[in-house]
């Protein structure tokens, strides 16, 4: 019974630091831009930490309502060296935003004027100089406001 | 009457936070809100008083807005306006008339003057209309009802207009 209970505290054990890996990397690692003042931002509970391949992708489907602002922050640790893809495509899959064409910009802010479903598609670089199985973690920090409101 | 202040005193514990949840989240109105009253220079003419069509708002660039503003025969008025830095010069200021559409002033032709004072003979209603020069991605986009989203603006600022008024002093004897 002991070594039973002993066996079962190792696994748990081993199976919390396999999870913990990449948990919350996003709520430590992600520090968003100062917004401008007008806006009040909160951490939606959306956000989310994942371990990645080099050359996988992740895809993430999110609800954008209208009258909302949003911030997006992407953050990877030093195995991406912070050069992530992130694109955000409409439900015809047509691409509205690509970080790829800025650099690889981690950043963008929007003001949502549709209520709709996006794919946020997270895509990390191909690295030819690791073992095949590594994982880098990738944080996607998702912040939420309401639009300010402009004019009288 | 010790058990009744204390059934009291329980009741109004369990309302209290409910009040602080009744506040406003806009938060544009928090920033800009009283921006007229802090910001733009009143007339040094003492007699001029504020009226409530004073106010302020936040704006991007090349965002044009207007407010109501009903002005009475009998009276003068100085209407002015100020803003933040970052919207940048040049910006145009119209008094347009609600029931024809003429406009009966534009400080683009007063070399953009900040204020504007003036007799009122007929009383009527007019539109003060603020107009920030330059172009953005949201005030474009308010005329396409098809984009999802727009990126999201930094360069925005508060504008506030002030609307003072006094009864027209008698001149002659």
């Amino acid at each position: 019974m002991q070594r039973f209970c002993l066996s079962m505290l190792i696994i748990v054990a081993s199976l919390q630091v396999l999870a913990q890996n990449c948990f919350d990397f996003h709520k430590i690692n992600c520090c968003p831009l100062q917004a401008d003042s007008y806006t009040q931002y909160a951490v939606s509970s959306n956000s989310t930490s994942f371990a990645l391949k080099p050359g996988d992708s992740r895809c993430i489907v999110y609800q954008i309502f209208s009258g909302k602002d949003y911030r997006l922050t992407i953050c990877s640790d030093s195995l991406y060296s912070g050069i992530v893809s992130f694109q955000i495509r409409d439900d015809n899959n047509n691409v509205l935003y690509d970080n790829s064409e800025e650099d690889f910009n981690p950043f963008f802010e929007f003001s949502c004027r549709k209520t709709t479903h996006v794919e946020f598609v997270i895509s990390a670089p191909n690295r030819s100089d690791v073992v095949p199985e590594t994982k880098g973690c990738i944080g996607l920090l998702i912040e939420e406001a309401i639009t300010p409101r402009l004019g009288f | 009457m010790n058990i009744r202040i204390l059934k009291l005193s329980i009741a109004l514990l369990l309302i209290m936070p409910f009040t602080g949840t009744a506040q406003t989240n806009d938060y544009s109105m928090r920033k800009c809100f009283g921006y007229q009253r802090d910001s733009c220079p009143r007339s040094e003419n003492v007699y001029y008083k504020l009226t409530d069509d004073s106010r302020s708002a936040l704006f991007v660039k090349g965002q044009t807005s207007r407010v109501r503003v009903s002005l009475y025969n009998g009276r003068d008025y100085r209407i002015s306006f100020c803003h933040d830095r970052i919207l940048g010069e040049g910006i145009v200021m119209r008094l347009v008339d609600a029931e024809n559409g003429n406009t009966l002033y534009d400080n683009a032709e007063d070399n953009y003057a900040t204020e504007f004072e003036f007799t009122v003979t007929q009383t009527r209603d007019v539109y003060v209309e603020i107009e920030i020069p330059g172009s953005s991605a949201l005030a474009e986009a308010e005329n396409n009802e098809e984009m999802i989203f727009v990126r999201k603006e930094t360069a925005m600022g508060c504008v506030g207009i002030l609307v003072e008024h006094m009864i027209t002093p008698p001149k002659g004897f």
